[in-house]
């Protein structure tokens, strides 16, 4: 079930009557219908999938049961590994079997053997990297005795599949969310008004923004050989409003949907295309999956510890096997690559720490020099989105090829539009978050009056893209 | 509380309809008296418009499959073809 669909619009007021109206009174019914609303949403899609989370959850359970009982050190491993393969084997089969297969064939035909190839046709289960890593980061978290298992199966299922950030995130981790289905939840006026904020935000930024910067950005990117470089850069920027909008407006439906029911997610973005270097970019771009990759791979593997090479390896480590997930294709893993090529410099003089702080607290325009250093962020960003974007890595070389005509001509698309028409709601988008940079969300405090709202929510009426529903990007990864 | 959130709801979606309704006035009164920029306007504004019975307005197949002179022969009646290859609906939302 999309969040931008009617389905989704007549779902959750059910689910919200049914939360606090009829089974208010009994926190386990609460979270039996939170499981069942989670598995009715996911089912829309494809019910056969709904084994997969069945299966994670049952098999995670009681490997947190087993490491609780357990003392001895080999056999808490044991379990501990039944957890990683189970979650990442699914994970490994579903996204990476095609790829491994295909590139060990290329690699056999390159040294003059024939292979016949023996591909699947698998499709992808939505979300499947999202649910995974959270039910991995519970068993880890509970070998390294940083979390007391639950014995609430219930809880705990609700915790795997909870339906606000089950396809996409943000991926929450069980110190943080599974508690939370352990207490009875208060219905709180402020925290709804913020979720329905929140959720209208989001709206904003997936309808007006990301799904008619798509349709710019899928033309411009079909027949880029076509088009000139203007258009080619229109075409890159647009992907990386489209992206962010797409993604981060999906976590802030989430976590605004979560609200309504009582519930508090972590923050998942936080303005990113204001970062100054691209380590605070990193720290401002999907902070939950960063923070993940952070806490169970980067720091196990040493961290930023030891010499100059492990700190070099760690770096390159993290940022490929990040690009990696996002799908399996040489373009995500070039993408990440290159983040770290970006990245390292930083890491290496000391300096990846130098901008914690929001830009400009104090002022309404940033220093020239703080300007610059947004403006060759987001260029650097810019560039690595065009690997994101492209099909294969012919096609990334070629468009960035095409860049570097240097023809600079705004023209129209075959789509009937000019190239140019969509840089007004980009900067509305921009001005909204620019003078609301402190802020957790634009429209994150109890005195926004009606009005910014309401004007808001005609914008997505006026300018939000119906004809073309676009899914979101990140239900692919 | 809940109560509360509900009222919120209703004045929210309230404020809306009110302000929608408010931008499709103003987007009327600016559409009426501004520069044509369409064809419905054109002809809204075009010099002896009072002349004119009917207006075609289409794609292809309203240039290609309507010949003006015969419906006129036929109705003795006066109309213009603005028919446009590719043209789609939304010009004919303008027509009351």
């Amino acid at each position: 079930m999309l969040f931008n669909s009617i389905d989704f619009a007549v779902f959750l007021p059910i689910v919200f009557i049914l939360y606090w109206f009829v089974t208010n009174r009994n926190l386990t019914l609460q979270n039996v219908l939170i499981v069942g609303a989670s598995y009715v949403f996911y089912g829309w899609w494809d019910w056969k999938f709904l084994l997969l989370i069945v299966l994670s959850t049952i098999i995670d359970y009681f490997v947190g049961i087993g490491l609780s009982k357990e003392e001895n050190k080999f056999k808490r491993k044991a379990l501990l590994y039944t957890s990683v393969i189970v979650n990442l084997g699914f994970l490994g089969f579903f996204k990476y079997y095609n790829f491994f297969v295909d590139n060990f064939i290329a690699a056999f035909t390159l040294f003059g053997s024939e292979i016949q190839p023996n591909t699947l046709n698998i499709i992808l289960p939505v979300g499947i990297s999202f649910y995974t890593f959270q039910t991995l980061s519970y068993s880890i978290d509970v070998y390294k005795r940083n979390l007391e298992p639950t014995k609430d199966f219930i809880a705990f299922s609700a915790f795997v599949s909870f339906f606000p950030q089950l396809v996409a995130g943000p991926i929450e981790r069980a110190t943080n969310l599974l508690p939370q289905f352990y207490s009875k939840r208060i219905f709180d006026y402020g925290n709804s008004v913020l979720g329905i904020k929140q959720i209208v935000w989001g709206l904003f930024k997936k309808l007006v923004i990301a799904d008619n910067c798509a349709q710019y950005a899928n033309e411009i990117f079909s027949n880029y050989s076509q088009y000139s470089s203007a258009t080619l850069i229109l075409g890159a920027v647009y992907f990386s409003f489209q992206i962010y909008g797409d993604f981060s407006g999906y976590s802030d439906i989430a976590i605004g949907t979560s609200r309504l029911f009582g519930f508090n997610l972590m923050r998942n973005f936080a303005y990113p295309y204001f970062s100054r270097d691209i380590a605070e970019f990193w720290r401002r771009w999907h902070i939950s999956l960063s923070t993940w990759f952070r806490d169970y791979l980067y720091i196990p593997l040493g961290g930023s510890r030891g010499g100059l090479k492990s700190k070099i390896r760690n770096t390159i480590i993290i940022f490929v096997v990040s690009g990696f997930w996002h799908g399996a294709n040489w373009t995500f893993i070039v993408w990440g690559a290159l983040n770290a090529v970006y990245f390292l410099p930083l890491l290496l003089r000391n300096k990846n720490r130098v901008n914690t702080e929001t830009v400009a607290p104090n002022n309404i325009f940033p220093s020239l020099g703080e300007a610059a250093n947004i403006l060759i962020t987001y260029v650097l960003t810019l560039l690595a989105w065009i690997f994101f974007r492209a099909k294969d890595l012919t096609e990334a070389f070629n468009y960035l090829k095409g860049i570097f005509t240097f023809n600079f001509e705004f023209e129209m698309l075959r789509i009937e539009r000019y190239s140019i028409e969509i840089i007004p709601l980009i900067l509305i988008l921009l001005f909204i978050e620019w003078t609301n940079r402190k802020k957790e969300f634009p429209f994150a405090s109890q005195e926004e009056s009606f009005l910014k709202v309401s004007f808001l929510i005609s914008l997505i009426i006026l300018f939000g893209n119906y004809t073309d529903i676009q899914t979101f990007i990140y239900f692919q990864f | 509380m809940m109560k509360s959130f509900l009222k919120y709801i209703c004045i929210l979606i309230l404020v809306t309809i009110s302000l929608l309704y408010g931008f499709d006035m103003l987007y009327s009164q600016i559409y009426n008296i501004g520069v044509s920029r369409d064809k419905v306007s054109w002809v809204r504004s075009m010099e002896g418009k009072d002349t004119l019975d009917f207006v075609l307005l289409g794609s292809s197949r309203c240039i290609h499959h309507l010949q003006t002179t015969i419906l006129e022969e036929k109705s003795g009646q006066h109309g213009l073809n603005l028919g446009y290859a590719g043209s789609g609906p939304v010009e004919k939302a303008h027509v009351k």
